[in-house]
């Protein structure tokens, strides 16, 4: 059997000239930034975020990594709408899932209020956005002026822009979740492939990451494979290796960060809860996302539940309710966080550096044992 | 609602190529159209489609994001109220004759 100087060097690695294969993604800048220097790769969120928004959020951590890459991640799912306002949207929600979603903010004694639209939160203007291709593409000129190392595409197939992209000098990956899409992935030129399993929080596709990755690694050789979706220990970072990835793409374990800035009474609940205790639902935006599981989830599965919308409709359904149960801190009925399986494997909150040092060593560990390292 | 409009330049083209092709894709999305109750709509969908390609395409944007129109024939979304849906080229499978309904889509055809 042949031994291995570092197994934590792979091309994901060598092509960002990073310590670790470890890519961390997430909406708080601060781990992305603590992540970034120490040695792994953290991924910035954006989609949510108007283009001022991105610009404002990415010179900030550029000012705090020295250089050091990082990596900004937006949906262009052919799911979205090419164009429309926020006001074309709201029209076609039928009448009857605005009535369900009143008598559900009565079953559950949720109180119809919140903070209104204009709030600055975080440093941020709450506002109902709209979801479209248009705005996708406003988002992407902003990655491109800067030239942030690594666009990650959430969902969807960024062929359209990989020749602009690479003429900026910006690496391209893409998160799939079907076996099929990373191949049409590949053969498009995506610099690095995420096999995004269902075991993963927030959106994620319909399979396991156990079973998804190795087959993405073979049917994709030549471009460099991730495995995502259930990360929680340096064990599983050691497995993703021997699966043929060539590192891990991780999002949970950091909601569990001493950095982050999650709401405490949600981060409780990451660290209490169970793996079964996860749901992968798609009535908070009509797309399958993973969370801690809800009475609320529970509810939306029963008969007189109205059916899902299309996007981006859906999630305008459900941002009232859900905004109301957050600003009124009302618990035991929905958390929103995505989160992922891995949620079993975290009980204590830890600095971020740490939990990826810890990582790196049972990774390490794990190699050693059985004989792998030289 | 008036029609909302598309602000990037769009460049309709036929590909015969792909004309009567059997296809499935994973998401679409619909350009305007007119919902039963007259109103204009858009109807995107995560979900998956089956059909026949038309050929018809645009081009939109600059670099273009290329999109194909399908007559959808099998699968849709229950609530998806039009005829047709068009898919990104990303994610568009072409499948083999075999996996049709019994050929019968190839009447429709032209």
């Amino acid at each position: 059997m042949q031994k291995t100087k570092n197994p934590l060097e792979t091309p994901l690695t060598k092509t960002f000239g990073l310590q670790y294969p470890i890519i961390s993604f997430g909406h708080c800048r601060d781990v992305i930034v603590e992540i970034t220097n120490a040695g792994g790769m953290g991924v910035f969120g954006c989609a949510g975020l108007t283009p001022d928004e991105i610009d404002t959020e990415l010179k900030w951590i550029e000012d705090r990594v020295g250089g050091k890459p990082f990596g900004a991640d937006v949906i262009v799912s052919g799911s979205m709408p090419q164009t429309g306002t926020v006001e074309d949207f709201m029209a076609q929600i039928p009448e009857g899932h605005w009535a369900w979603i009143e008598k559900v903010r009565k079953e559950f004694n949720i109180p119809n209020t919140r903070l209104p639209d204009g709030t600055v939160i975080g440093g941020r203007v709450r506002e109902e956005r709209a979801g479209t291709q248009e705005n996708a593409r406003k988002q992407l000129e902003v990655l491109l002026e800067h030239r942030v190392p690594l666009f990650a595409c959430a969902q969807g197939n960024p062929a359209f822009i990989l020749p602009e992209m690479h003429a900026h000098g910006v690496k391209v990956l893409g998160l799939i979740g079907l076996v099929r899409q990373a191949v049409r992935e590949h053969q498009a030129g995506v610099d690095f492939i995420v096999a995004h399993g269902q075991d993963g929080g927030g959106h994620c596709g319909p399979i396991g990451s156990f079973t998804l990755t190795p087959q993405v690694a073979k049917a994709c050789a030549g471009t460099p494979v991730l495995l995502g979706g259930g990360v929680g220990c340096g064990r599983q970072v050691a497995a993703a290796l021997m699966l043929g990835a060539a590192g891990v793409w991780t999002g949970t374990a950091w909601l569990t960060s001493k950095e982050h800035d999650i709401e405490p009474w949600y981060q409780e609940k990451i660290l209490a809860a169970r793996s079964e205790d996860t749901a992968r639902t798609n009535w908070g935006d009509g797309a399958y996302r993973r969370h801690v599981g809800s009475r609320l989830d529970e509810r939306f599965l029963q008969p007189d539940a109205p059916p899902i919308l299309p996007r981006p409709m859906q999630g305008m359904l459900t941002r009232e309710l859900t905004l109301q149960i957050h600003d009124n801190k009302v618990e035991n009925v929905y958390y929103p966080m995505g989160s992922g399986q891995t949620v079993g494997l975290l009980t204590e909150v830890k600095p971020a550096r740490q939990i990826l040092e810890e990582w790196v060593n049972e990774c390490l560990e794990a190699f050693e044992q059985y004989g792998l390292l030289t | 609602m008036t029609s909302p409009e598309p602000k990037y330049e769009r460049k309709y083209g036929m590909d015969e190529s792909l004309k009567g092709q059997y296809a499935e894709c994973d998401g679409g999305a619909s350009l305007p159209v007119v919902l039963p109750n007259g109103k204009w709509g858009l109807m995107p969908g995560r979900q998956t489609f089956k059909g026949i390609l038309t050929g018809m395409y645009f081009d939109e944007g600059n670099p273009p994001w290329r999109w194909y129109e399908m007559l959808i024939l099998q699968d849709r979304p229950s609530d998806y109220p039009d005829e047709t849906v068009w898919c990104e080229p990303g994610f568009l499978f072409l499948l083999g004759d075999e996996e049709a309904d019994a050929g019968a889509w190839k009447k429709l055809m032209p």
